[in-house]
């Protein structure tokens, strides 16, 4: 098992097996691999300035269960349930935070734009300040899963392990979630209308 | 996907999210600082059983090539040696060890005790170590006038914090789709009692063994079985 030439990429199967064995240096690829999409899962999850804690305290937990990874997931989906469990634990201990956070229109790289351009540029940022918005307003659970499903690109099987909810409640509280979601913007319209 | 879902998707790539921090380090760091894992059996709801193997290379070419090494599976410790100390005298039970009907056995222990279907109803069933309330860590099931042995207790175990060293005669297998270990050759097995401790005066000479690990529970089985009989009996647990 551990003949293997350094130089190939291992897959995160057979860096999971290592590091089970107790390989740190198999695990530390895995933490280096995995970060960032921890990261942002905990920062759109509401961790806020606590998200370096919550990814660093889910890879220690992570570490300390990989027995009880299946390999039924893959080790991400396996890995941002416990950075969601974790974010979680944080709201519960502190006040809640919002982790949706708009980027500047500045940082658009097609930002040389002018007149009718420039108009459908402001229209679509002021569209997606309301979108910002109506998620907020989102029960957490209805977020959650808007935030696995299209801001994490998680797949339904993935959402169903990041979440531990069974499928159907995944499919059931994606479509009650977008449906909310629309009321939610419709209403602001007509208010601003 | 409709305009809504679109313009979820399209907004994904405008919510914004410092660089991600390095916490490797930190994170290594934790995974290898002693008085963590202190901490964390105080903590253990259950504190388990390891059984620290140390293995007898089987020639002289062996020993020449033996890299000292210590693995960890499952609750189990697999310490490959190039000068294993052999076990000397009687070697004693586990700790207060004693015969239980099957049914009797089974509330003695918190987990489910489960009976491989290749082997049928064992000859003897043996639990031991209890706590104070009398709940046994570990049940053992005998078959063959003894010659054959499946040990079961609770093996969610702090994991290990030592490299992987795959000595001679170690080599993983799997049971169940899971990750296993097969000991093929003789070598010493010495109890680690609940406090911790190694308990010497267990130590004896055990046959090959595998040991794999099923919701939670660790199974050591050991006997005259060549590897595929035992993985085979290891898949037909009930």
């Amino acid at each position: 098992m551990s003949s293997s030439p350094p130089e190939v990429a291992l897959d995160d199967e057979e860096l999971v097996a290592r590091a089970r064995a107790g390989d740190l240096e198999a695990y530390e690829l895995l933490v280096a691999r995995h970060t960032a999409s921890a990261y942002r899962t905990a920062v759109l999850l509401g961790a806020g300035p606590d998200a370096e804690d919550v990814i660093q305290e889910a890879f220690v937990k992570g570490y300390r269960n990989l027995s009880r990874y299946r390999g039924e997931s893959s080790f991400r989906s396996w890995l941002l349930a416990i950075v969601g469990n974790e974010t979680r634990n944080l709201h519960r201990s502190r006040s809640r935070r919002d982790g949706l956070v708009l980027r500047a229109a500045a940082a658009d790289p097609a930002s040389e734009v002018t007149g009718d351009t420039a108009v459908e540029t402001v229209l679509a940022g002021e569209r997606r300040e309301a979108l910002v918005r109506a998620l907020r307003r989102l029960p957490v659970r209805d977020r959650e899963v808007i935030v696995c499903r299209f801001f994490l690109d998680l797949s339904e099987e993935e959402t169903v392990t990041m979440l531990g909810w069974p499928r159907g409640t995944v499919k059931s509280r994606t479509a009650r979630a977008l449906a909310k979601l629309r009321s939610l913007l419709d209403r602001e319209e007509v208010r601003r209308g | 996907m409709d305009d809504l879902e679109r313009e979820l998707s399209d907004l994904a790539g405008w919510l914004q999210t410092p660089d991600p921090p390095d916490v490797a380090a930190q994170v290594r760091a934790r995974l290898t600082a002693p008085v963590r894992r202190r901490r964390r059996w105080r903590y253990l709801v259950a504190v388990l059983v390891a059984l620290l193997v140390a293995l007898l290379p089987p020639g002289r070419a062996a020993i020449a090539d033996a890299v000292a090494g210590l693995l960890r599976f499952a609750g189990i410790t697999v310490a490959t040696s190039a000068e294993p100390a052999l076990p000397t005298g009687t070697p004693a039970p586990l700790p207060a060890q004693r015969p239980a009907g099957l049914a009797e056995a089974q509330r003695q222990v918190r987990f489910p005790i489960r009976l491989p279907a290749t082997l049928g109803p064992p000859e003897q069933v043996l639990v031991a170590d209890p706590d104070p309330t009398g709940t046994c860590r570990v049940a053992t099931l005998v078959y063959r006038g003894g010659a054959l042995r499946l040990d079961a207790f609770d093996g969610r175990l702090d994991p290990a914090f030592h490299k992987q060293a795959g000595g001679p005669g170690v080599e993983w297998v799997q049971v169940g789709g899971d990750f296993a270990i097969w000991v093929g050759g003789p070598h010493t097995v010495a109890y680690v009692d609940r406090t911790g401790a190694l308990r010497v005066e267990t130590a004896r000479l055990a046959a090959s063994t595998l040991i794999w690990q099923e919701a939670g529970v660790t199974y050591r089985l050991e006997g005259d079985l060549s590897r595929d009989e035992a993985i085979e009996v290891a898949n037909s647990l009930n």
